[in-house]
């Protein structure tokens, strides 16, 4: 009996050893930083210190995916290859790019055509592409250009997962979703792994779950519309939601004293010319808010007001050149909600 | 800040090299700074490299500021090196006063000061020799 009972204190002690050995440490703030598409990315999750080369490693291949998949900078990707054939024939495709083009219709639809992936030719006319081009275009380039864009030109096969271009020339360039949804692929693979507090930002998008567990919630600045100056023009408090800035005053051009915004309004072919300089869109998911917010920087203040409020579950922060040359905000009152919590 | 053509050999350009960390960490030290208080910033897609246009277009910057050449020939070897250091020529662009031709001036030859932890351009002596002839001159042409 008594060699029993040493027996079963050996076997708990060992037992105990071994689930102590196991143990991670608790899970901490933790702050993974890189440089993707252009840009930079953070990640913040609460996770055990033993997790972070884990976590990080497989956000950097599921990165180089994209990057293979989608870039319009890298030649080889399957992207890059989509737009040098001019085959009409249907192509099978990455699930990223189907899912991507899916989503891209219909915001697409949604915005009365403002936003619009196909456009790519004039953004390389333009010179905002990866081709260089500087100086402005002549406008028969343009009329040119104008004859190959169209999303109505972009057919998709979802659960085929194929793609085909009724025009032999079609373009098209993700930018303006393609941030929003990796970060959304991202939040998704954290959420597998059974992270349940985490923020992900690349290159300003952001989606957020629940924040770190000494907070109600993670606290988002928008940054001020100019370029050089990282001061805040308002803040926000996020929780379990997504949001994406886009604006004119990062990537633009000036000839003659003129400056051209990188957005290109697929009506006229040009760069947008209006007093919007930023939307800030908040939303279920990334993906939609990198989308809306672009659709709303081509549409106009006024216009993409209207848009926003027809949609349900999307706010937005609007900051516009008022006719004497002041900052002017408008948000939506839902957004309101959002910075008071904040506060 | 993005090397378009990096040299064959990794440390060539050691000023170039050291210029391009201390700038990206300047970078990270000064966006860390300046927005306290926040997780994270929302805004349009910012760079992660140098745009040279922060610092060229008028719009952008009313400050002068340099441009600098670094130029080096890997294993130009002589009497008194193995491999002579690379050269840095420089001059100053003020668009308050603008001007559309100019010529760059020799600023000396790049060494690292251990003490100050920074890499240095030091007038060249008379151990130099054929690193100080690998250009005959550099004139900028500026389109305005």
């Amino acid at each position: 009996m008594k060699g029993n009972l040493q027996f079963s204190l050996l076997v708990f002690a060992l037992v105990s050893l071994i689930v102590c050995g196991c143990r991670d440490t608790p899970s901490v703030l933790q702050e993974i930083r890189g440089e993707t598409m252009g840009t930079r990315y953070l990640l913040k999750c609460a996770v055990s210190s033993e997790r972070v080369v884990e976590i990080q490693a497989h956000v950097e291949a599921l990165l180089e995916q994209f990057d293979v998949e989608l870039s319009n900078w890298n030649p080889d990707s399957w992207v890059s290859r989509f737009n040098q054939s001019e085959s009409v024939a249907w192509q099978d495709a990455p699930e990223s790019v189907v899912r991507i083009l899916e989503a891209s219709k219909t915001v697409h639809a949604l915005s009365g055509g403002a936003f619009d992936v196909t456009v790519s030719p004039l953004i390389e006319l333009w010179g905002f592409g990866s081709e260089n081009r500087s100086g402005l275009p002549d406008p028969t380039e343009i009329e040119e250009q104008m004859q190959t864009i169209g999303m109505d030109q972009l057919e998709l096969d979802v659960s085929g997962l194929r793609i085909r271009k009724a025009h032999s020339r079609l373009r098209i360039n993700c930018s303006a979703i393609a941030k929003g949804y990796a970060v959304d692929l991202i939040a998704g693979y954290l959420s597998s792994q059974g992270i349940e507090r985490y923020l992900v930002e690349i290159g300003g998008e952001i989606r957020a779950a629940q924040p770190e567990s000494t907070k109600d919630h993670w606290t988002v600045g928008i940054r001020k519309p100019r370029a050089g100056q990282a001061q805040l023009q308002a803040k926000l408090a996020l929780r379990n939601g997504a949001l994406a800035t886009s604006g004119d005053y990062m990537n633009f051009t000036e000839v003659d004293g003129v400056r051209y915004s990188h957005i290109i309004d697929p009506v006229t072919g040009s760069p947008v010319q209006h007093q919007l300089h930023s939307v800030t869109v908040i939303a279920a998911t990334c993906s939609t808010a990198d989308a809306l917010a672009t659709a709303c920087l081509v549409l106009g203040a006024e216009a993409a007001r209207r848009l926003i409020d027809e949609i349900e579950g999307v706010e937005a922060y609007f900051v516009e050149t008022a006719a004497d040359g002041d900052i002017q905000i408008h948000r939506t009152s839902g957004f309101i909600d959002y910075q008071n919590a904040a506060n | 800040m993005k090397t378009l053509f990096a040299p064959e050999v990794e440390g060539a350009l050691p000023y170039w090299q050291w210029k391009v960390a201390e700038y990206e960490q300047a970078k990270r030290d000064a966006e860390a700074n300046e927005i306290e208080g926040v997780d994270a910033v929302t805004s349009a897609t910012p760079n992660a490299s140098f745009d040279p246009r922060d610092y060229i277009l008028p719009e952008r910057n009313t400050e002068p500021f340099f441009l600098v050449v670094e130029v080096d020939a890997v294993g130009d070897s002589n009497e008194h090196y193995a491999d002579q250091p690379s050269i840095l020529y420089r001059l100053e662009i003020d668009n308050a006063y603008p001007s559309y031709f100019q010529v760059l001036d020799i600023d000396g030859d790049t060494k690292y000061d251990e003490d100050e932890e920074i890499w240095e351009a030091y007038y060249p002596d008379e151990r130099l020799t054929t690193s100080l002839s690998l250009i005959d001159s550099s004139l900028l042409t500026i389109e305005r």
